[in-house]
């Protein structure tokens, strides 16, 4: 170590014996105490482990778009799976899952009528 | 404040986290001179100080919870108290008033001191002042990242690996930092390293 460093070093013992004028600490613990009181009241039990949600949250960084993404991605698709619009017509093969026995009509649909109105002769007015 | 018989950190902070207050009023009386130390020679400013000392108590009172006692106390609240002071000055868009604070009359017993006679004589007041008025002057030219590590070790006596800790930076980076610092002090101060011949016995 140089002189001139040395002396440098002697210079800023100087600074070690600086101290606060007198009654400066007089209030900083009633100050104190007075910012602690407005402090949120104590916390749940249940609201730590959401604080440490939030913190791991927080740590993640660039990794938490990509699983945010991600779940969305699930989430939508799940939906989307099971969600079916009105009118559509696979909502009738989900409802009935049963195999469908399909045999050709012997007639043309039109002649097709019900037994029970075949006899029945138009009302007179 | 009730009387208590003298109890460890260690102790002090369990009562803290269960909720005793009174034992964390204990650690802010314990440490708010040595904290002050380092958040003042930082600013230069005693209002700044105060205020950023209120800061940092409640910040480590908040997170109490999260001090897993892999350091001391005072380690893991000097390193909060470094952490706040060194954002609050990079925040501070302007230099603040600068304020001196009193010597000390340890000094006048302090060998080293007595030693610089033909620099400073703390017998001799007003040369003790101009001292330090000049000194404060230097110290607030440093880079942040320079003044920290001279409060830290010179002013503070903290060794060079716990700065490095504190820091997040290698000790050789400390080091280094410190070197330069004197040598940007030693600029600053040449009128009080180099004496005058006037001055000369």
């Amino acid at each position: 170590m140089s002189d001139s460093e040395k002396k440098v070093k002697q210079i800023i013992r100087l600074k070690r014996y600086e101290k606060p004028p007198e009654g400066f600490f007089e209030g900083f613990l009633e100050d104190f105490q007075n910012r602690r009181e407005q402090l949120p009241a104590h916390r749940p039990e249940g609201f730590t482990a959401v604080e440490r949600i939030k913190s791991w949250w927080n740590q993640v960084g660039v990794t938490k778009w990509m699983v945010g993404c991600g779940a969305a991605y699930a989430i939508v698709a799940i939906g989307m799976t099971w969600w079916e619009p009105k009118g559509s017509g696979s909502a009738h093969q989900k409802t009935n899952l049963s195999p469908v026995n399909h045999e050709p009509s012997k007639r043309p649909l039109e002649q097709q009528q019900d037994p029970q109105k075949k006899n029945q002769s138009p009302k007179a007015f | 404040m009730s009387e208590r018989e003298v109890t460890s950190d260690e102790q002090l902070v369990v009562l803290a986290r269960s909720g005793d207050t009174e034992a964390f009023d204990e650690l802010v009386i314990k440490y708010s001179p040595k904290l002050y130390g380092l958040v003042y020679h930082m600013t230069s400013n005693r209002e700044d100080a105060y205020d950023l000392l209120q800061d940092i108590f409640t910040k480590s009172y908040r997170s109490l919870k999260k001090f897993r006692g892999e350091s001391s106390f005072y380690t893991w609240i000097y390193t909060i108290a470094t952490n706040m002071t060194l954002n609050f000055l990079k925040k501070r868009k302007r230099r603040s008033t600068w304020s001196l604070d009193v010597i000390d009359s340890g000094l006048q017993n302090d060998q080293a001191m007595i030693d610089m006679s033909h620099i400073a004589n703390p017998r001799h007041q007003s040369e003790v002042n101009e001292l330090q008025k000049r000194l404060n002057e230097a110290m607030q030219a440093l880079s942040e990242a320079h003044r920290v590590v001279v409060t830290m070790h010179d002013i503070q006596g903290i060794a060079h690996g716990q700065i490095g800790d504190i820091l997040k930076v290698s000790e050789g980076t400390v080091r280094s930092r410190l070197f330069y610092a004197h040598r940007q002090l030693q600029g600053y101060l040449q009128d009080f390293i180099d004496p005058r011949p006037d001055l000369k016995k």
